[in-house]
């Protein structure tokens, strides 16, 4: 392959810039910031893609980004001749966006399009990517430090010229190698993880050790404090005895003297008893005798009247000693006595009262039957009056009501008929008929149409208006058939309203209201006609034809009847007191008999001195109070000798309290000292014999303790025991919190004894997982080896030619202590050196710069060795570090390469410059 | 009618699955602790009366304080519940002097020898630990229901072996239902005519040896009629699945299998996947990302890849990467069987043409 000429429109800062390139070698002599890359980048853009964000080392991070056309307007592009088996073609490449990109090729010899070389000319023709061609074809100062990527390219490419086949995986064994060392670096690390955790796990399991290993001691701590507390329970368990024994003492003591002093108290009381025992009968006995004696003596004064009641009583005595008065006897005559009398009283006033008219009316009966007839005449006269005043008008309505109102039922049937026609009135009006009517129709009509027109389901809308014709028209023959109904009851109505003399058009309500009205007018007449005409004929006939002038007024009929009351009243007085004329004569006879029976008892019994009418009420009260002296006598004398006998009793009972004075005073202030005296002495019994049974229940309780009480010395009290049990109960409290705190120690340790397993476990998890993936490193180490192994095998095969070529371009250069240089596997060059392999890298620059240049070439002439075509090489003055010897012999062979390969040379200095410009 | 709840084989403080990851770990092992409280709750809820702890409630004869009083303070939060407390293979070294000053009228400790019996309204539970001959033919007779309780391995026929029940031992002895321990999945088999003898398992499975549902039984002893149901508890449930792989199968088959594989398990499950069959020149397996798949829907879930890869190096005349790797490897005499598997399979996985998804696992 050889280039021809090339052409840019724009591209980076060159600018419609034409090169035309020599067939053997081309050298450019530019300064710096011509554009010499620019054109070596122009050259690979049109060979190769282009695109964006590419990551490389070296010509440019991004290109197309970077190449933009600094002339703003230009087209970004360009084109590039060049001549393969005999033929030239043309690339014309634009970029006119960042991420677009037209290409065409074009045969030169038929002008037209070609797509012989497929999107990547470079490949097509050079036979490598661009990785490659960067590695190989373009040659800079920067690449002289040796490939970085695309080796494996390279090599598969030495291999497929050696073996005229391709290897497919050959590419991928790098990253397959990374893969793995990324893998391996995981697992390490992963390990490494494990371990740390392990060693973790396992300074908390011996954490957890030391702690359980604690237990022993802390358990041998805890017994000691919980023997000290024993040790003060035990203690305080002999003070509490101690306590116990002391308090009883205290007790014992207290009761003896309190039993003592009990007793004394109650000898003392006994002593002003005369020694005789509280219970002695003789006290009960003169409580019972001074009790009776003040309650007799109560009575006996009591009943003791006064000297005035004496005095009476010996009045009544000397009246009716000896003598048997009768009161009832008395009783009976003085009422006798009193109601003749009071008859006799009364009789007379009421005979004085009716003589004191005097006047004897010998024509009282005929002037009350003439005042009688009159006032008969005067009602009748009235009613007269009444039916002469009756209009004619009023005879019509009387006579008509006759016809009209007489039978209740036709009245009642000639109001319903009224009724009836007010009902027919209010029926409804046709106009909603009518509307009614409208409306089936309009749907039988909307229904027929619009089913001939639209759709013949509408038909069934015009079926429903026709059903609702039907339905209709049946409802309007029945209303009808009510309505001729109604028009025979309208005839009846104007028969009825006729008859009541009514107008037809009139209200119904009016009418049934105007007919009650007559009725009442007929009912108020008919009562007027009926009273008189009610009234005997002959007495009315009589009293009109005897005065038919007659004529009293209201006042003259009240008159009258006042006069006609008086008159009948002194009709009545008259026979009244000739009635009372006999029965006062015969009460005056009884009065007299019962005056003389009063006399002589009055006389018997001497009492002359008062009226007769006293006499009676006076004996009885008397006799009364004569009996009662009697008794009250009787009881006063009984009541005395009852006490005379208690005297006698309460001497013989031979106290000396009780001699002396024996007045009730005195013998109650004497009770009442003597039962105070017994009740102090009883209380001082009770309180003893208490005190006494206490003290054998304290001694049946606490025998033993008594028994024992010389165990404890005399100067242990309650108090001082309590004391010393108070002070050890702190004491107490504190090994109590010891303890506790041991029991929370030996908790935990015994919970991190329980974890040592589960860090056993963990710990041998973690042990597993580093087996495994000790394992699985071993395992990727080993797949490491054999992978490179593999490779290294392949490829060594096939890089003797690139050696042999190296070892001649150092031969070139005269370079003799690189004689033991080697390529290795991955195209780096290795130097043997005392008894070690060394890098490239290890060397001078300038040694650097010399076994790259050797690689470089060594690798082009491996690669196109027996190629039918050679393709071009692009120096972008990489001799700019040499040496001026070094410099002079890779200008040589540079001249030496361009009989086999066209280069463009590219420099900035003359010095350097290979060929002509 | 009365109500019992029948279970065993708790082994508190037991070693648990080193698989899992020490946070995964602490969950489970407090899990497994609180089972006793979880079937305490259980028997309230279903209205029992006792439950009945047929053996092996602690793994050893020394249990953990930390175990000894979590158990107790069951004890003491229901007072109302009996605990009937029999001993088993694991825990029958543990003292009775152990209990003695808990001061729980709750727990009922069977005798180290001979029978003991507690009586309930028509029900009387017996049990011993003593499996000898003597022992067992002195079988305490009662009118009513009767209940027994042992710990060990039924085995049929009348020989006494340790820690075996004769079964036939028991026929025809009114035994109305043999509460047994020591199986760790729930069993059961008729007695005789009137008795059935049932194992409830464990509640919790532990290991990958106690996989399927675990839980408890419920007893249940109306007018003379004893019925009896399993009811399932466990927090967990264990699953250890298979699945083959064919050497036609890319990672995504594989992958895609293995979420058919473990589809309708419940998402509180442990799961094991072993791949088994033979992985062939397309199957890369990645166990990273199958176990982060996994591990996404249940509690903790890994898989195992036992297959055998089956890649071949090609012709001799092959020319590449592969083929020289495959051939080096195979030819390899210093190289084990299992170092041939993995390093064949690390290299191809990394070889092969599922880059991102290498690069995702690696």
């Amino acid at each position: 392959m050889r280039l021809i000429r090339c052409h840019i429109d724009s591209f980076g800062k060159l600018n419609q810039f034409d090169l035309d390139f020599d067939p053997s070698l081309t050298s450019l002599l530019r300064e710096n910031g011509f554009g010499k890359t620019t054109l070596a980048v122009f050259i690979r853009a049109m060979l190769f893609d282009f695109s964006p964000s590419r990551k490389r080392k070296d010509l440019s991070d991004d290109d197309r980004g970077n190449y933009t056309p600094w002339q703003i307007g230009q087209s970004y592009g360009g084109w590039l001749e060049f001549e393969t088996q005999g033929k030239r073609y043309r690339i014309i490449k634009s970029f006119p966006d960042r991420n677009k990109t037209k290409c065409t090729v074009v045969d030169l010899e038929t002008g037209l399009q070609t797509d012989r070389f497929g999107e990547e000319p470079g490949y097509a023709l050079l036979g490598i990517r661009e990785q490659g061609f960067e590695n190989t074809l373009y040659f800079s100062q920067r690449r002289l430090n040796g490939p970085e990527a695309g080796t494996a390219e390279l090599t598969e490419k030495l291999i497929s010229l050696g073996e005229g086949t391709a290897v497919p995986d050959l590419a991928g064994y790098e990253k397959a190698m990374v893969s793995l060392k990324k893998s391996l670096s995981e697992t390490k690390t992963e390990k490494k993880t494990f371990d740390s955790l392990k060693t973790e796990n396992y300074i908390k399991k011996q954490e957890a050790k030391r702690t359980a290993q604690t237990l022993p001691t802390l358990k041998a701590e805890l017994k000691t404090e919980k023997e000290k507390i024993d040790a003060l329970d035990a203690e305080n368990r002999a003070d509490r005895r101690s306590l116990t024994l002391a308090s009883v003492r205290e007790q014992d003591r207290a009761q003896q003297k309190r039993i003592s002093d009990l007793k004394a108290s109650y000898e003392e009381i006994r002593s002003s008893l005369e020694d005789r025992e509280p219970d002695d009968p003789v006290f009960e006995r003169f409580f019972d005798l001074s009790r009776s004696f003040r309650e007799g003596y109560k009575d006996y004064q009591s009943m003791r009247p006064d000297q005035a009641t004496l005095d009476r009583y010996g009045e009544l005595l000397s009246r009716f000693s000896g003598k048997e008065p009768d009161p009832a006897s008395v009783l009976k005559d003085g009422t006798e006595y009193e109601l003749a009398e009071r008859d006799v009283r009364t009789l007379s006033a009421r005979r004085d009262a009716l003589s004191q008219p005097g006047e004897t009316d010998e024509r009282a009966p005929e002037k009350i039957r003439v005042l009688k007839d009159y006032l008969e005449y005067s009602r009748i006269a009235d009613m007269n009056k009444d039916i002469s005043a009756l209009s004619e008008q009023e005879e019509k309505t009387v006579s008509e009501g006759e016809l009209l109102f007489s039978d209740p039922d036709l009245v009642r049937h000639d109001k319903e008929v009224i009724g009836s026609l007010q009902k027919e009135r209010q029926t409804p009006a046709g106009p909603i008929y009518f509307l009614i009517s409208a409306l089936f129709l309009t749907f039988l009509t909307a229904g027929i149409l619009t089913g001939i027109f639209v759709h013949p389901a509408f038909f069934a809308l015009a079926g429903a208006g026709s059903v609702g014709c039907i339905v209709w028209s049946v409802l309007i023959l029945m209303r009808e058939r009510r309505r001729k109904r109604a028009g025979s009851m309208s005839s009846e109505a104007v028969r009825v309203l006729s008859k009541y003399n009514l107008p037809r058009d009139v209200d119904p309500a009016t009418a049934l209201s105007r007919i009650d009205a007559m009725m009442h007018e007929y009912g108020r007449l008919a009562e007027k006609r009926e009273r008189w005409f009610g009234y005997d004929s002959m007495v009315r006939d009589k009293w009109i034809s005897f005065a038919p002038d007659f004529d009293w007024t209201e006042s003259d009929r009240s008159r009258a009847a006042e006069i006609l009351r008086e008159l009948e009243e002194r009709q009545t007085g008259r026979a009244e007191a000739q009635s009372l004329e006999k029965q006062l004569s015969s009460a005056e006879e009884r009065l007299s008999q019962s005056a003389g029976k009063i006399h002589g008892v009055m006389t018997e019994y001497g009492y002359e001195d008062i009226p007769a009418e006293d006499f009676p009420a006076r004996f009885v009260k008397d006799v009364g109070d004569y009996e009662k002296a009697l008794e009250a006598m009787e009881r006063i004398s009984l009541a005395d000798k009852k006490l005379t006998g208690i005297k006698e009793e309460l001497n013989a009972l031979g106290l000396p309290f009780a001699d002396g004075d024996l007045s009730p005073a005195a013998l109650e202030k004497t009770e009442s000292g003597l039962r105070k005296t017994l009740n102090e002495c009883a209380v001082a019994a009770a309180s003893l014999k208490q005190a006494e049974e206490e003290r054998e229940a304290f001694l049946a309780s606490h025998g033993q303790e008594l028994e024992t009480l010389s165990s404890i010395p005399e100067s242990d009290t309650p108090e001082s025991v309590e004391e010393r049990i108070s002070a050890r109960r702190e004491e107490r409290e504190v090994l109590g919190a010891k303890i506790s705190d041991f029991e929370s120690r030996i908790r935990n340790a015994q919970d991190a004894e329980d974890s040592i397993r589960e860090f056993d476990e963990i710990d041998e998890m973690y042990a597993q997982k580093i087996r495994e993936t000790d394992l699985k490193e071993h395992h990727l180490e080993l797949t490491m080896t054999y992978l490179e192994n593999a490779k290294n095998t392949l490829s060594s095969r096939y890089l003797n030619p690139m050696r042999t070529h190296f070892r001649e371009y150092l031969d070139k250069f005269g370079s003799n202590p690189f004689a033991h240089s080697d390529i290795n596997t991955a195209l780096d060059v290795q130097i043997h050196e005392s008894g070690a392999l060394h890098p490239a890298s290890d060397y001078s620059e300038g040694q650097k710069d010399l076994l790259s240049v050797c690689r470089h070439f060594a690798l082009i002439e491996a690669i196109y060795d027996g190629a039918t075509e050679q393709p071009f090489l692009i120096l972008d003055d990489p001799f700019a570090d040499f040496d001026d010897h070094t410099l002079d012999r890779a200008l040589e062979l540079v001249r030496d390469l361009s009989s086999r390969f066209q280069i463009i040379y590219l420099t900035c200095h003359s010095s350097r410059q290979g060929g002509n410009d | 009618m009365i109500r019992f709840l029948h279970t065993a084989d708790l082994h508190l403080d037991s070693k648990l699955n080193t698989r899992l990851d020490e946070r995964r770990l602490k969950i489970r092992r407090n899990e497994l602790s609180a089972v006793p409280e979880r079937i305490a709750q259980k028997a309230k809820e279903l209205s029992c009366r006792a439950v009945l702890l047929c053996g092996d409630v602690f793994d050893r004869a020394k249990p953990t304080e930390t175990s000894m009083r979590r158990f107790k303070k069951v004890l003491e939060d229901y007072p109302d519940l009996d605990f009937l407390l029999l001993l088993g293979n694991h825990d029958g070294g543990i003292s009775p002097s152990r209990f003695a000053d808990w001061n729980c009228p709750n727990l009922k400790l069977f005798p180290k020898k001979g029978w003991g019996s507690y009586d309930y309204p028509e029900v009387s539970v017996s049990g011993t630990e003593d499996l000898e001959s003597a022992t067992v033919e002195k079988l305490p007779q009662r009118s009513g229901t009767h209940i027994v309780m042992l710990h060990g391995e039924i085995r049929d026929g009348m020989a006494m072996q340790k820690d075996t029940i004769p079964v036939g031992r028991f026929r025809g002895k009114g035994i109305d239902y043999l509460a047994l321990g020591h199986y760790h999945s729930y069993a059961e088999q008729a007695l005789d005519q009137r008795g059935v003898c049932v194992y409830s398992g464990c509640p919790e499975g532990r290991g990958m040896d106690e996989t399927g549902e675990k839980g408890v039984v419920l007893i249940e002893v109306d007018q003379g009629r004893v019925s009896h149901r399993f009811i399932p508890m466990a927090q967990r449930q264990i699953f250890d699945l298979e699945l083959h792989v064919d050497e036609q199968d890319a990672f995504e088959d594989v992958r895609e299998k293995v979420g058919q594989t473990v589809s309708g398990i419940s998402q509180d499950s442990i799961v094991r996947v072993r791949l088994t069959g033979r992985s062939g020149d397309r199957t890369s397996l990645y166990p990273e990302i199958l176990d982060a798949d996994l591990n996404e829907k249940f509690f903790f879930a890994w898989t195992e890849n036992k297959t055998v890869c089956s890649a071949g190096a090609g012709d001799e005349d092959e020319v590449s990467v592969r083929s020289e790797f495959i051939r080096t490897v195979r030819e390899d005499t210093a190289l084990s069987d299992e170092e041939k598997e993995a390093v064949l399979q690390y290299g191809l996985a990394a070889l092969n043409k599922d880059r991102h998804t290498f690069e995702v696992i690696l």
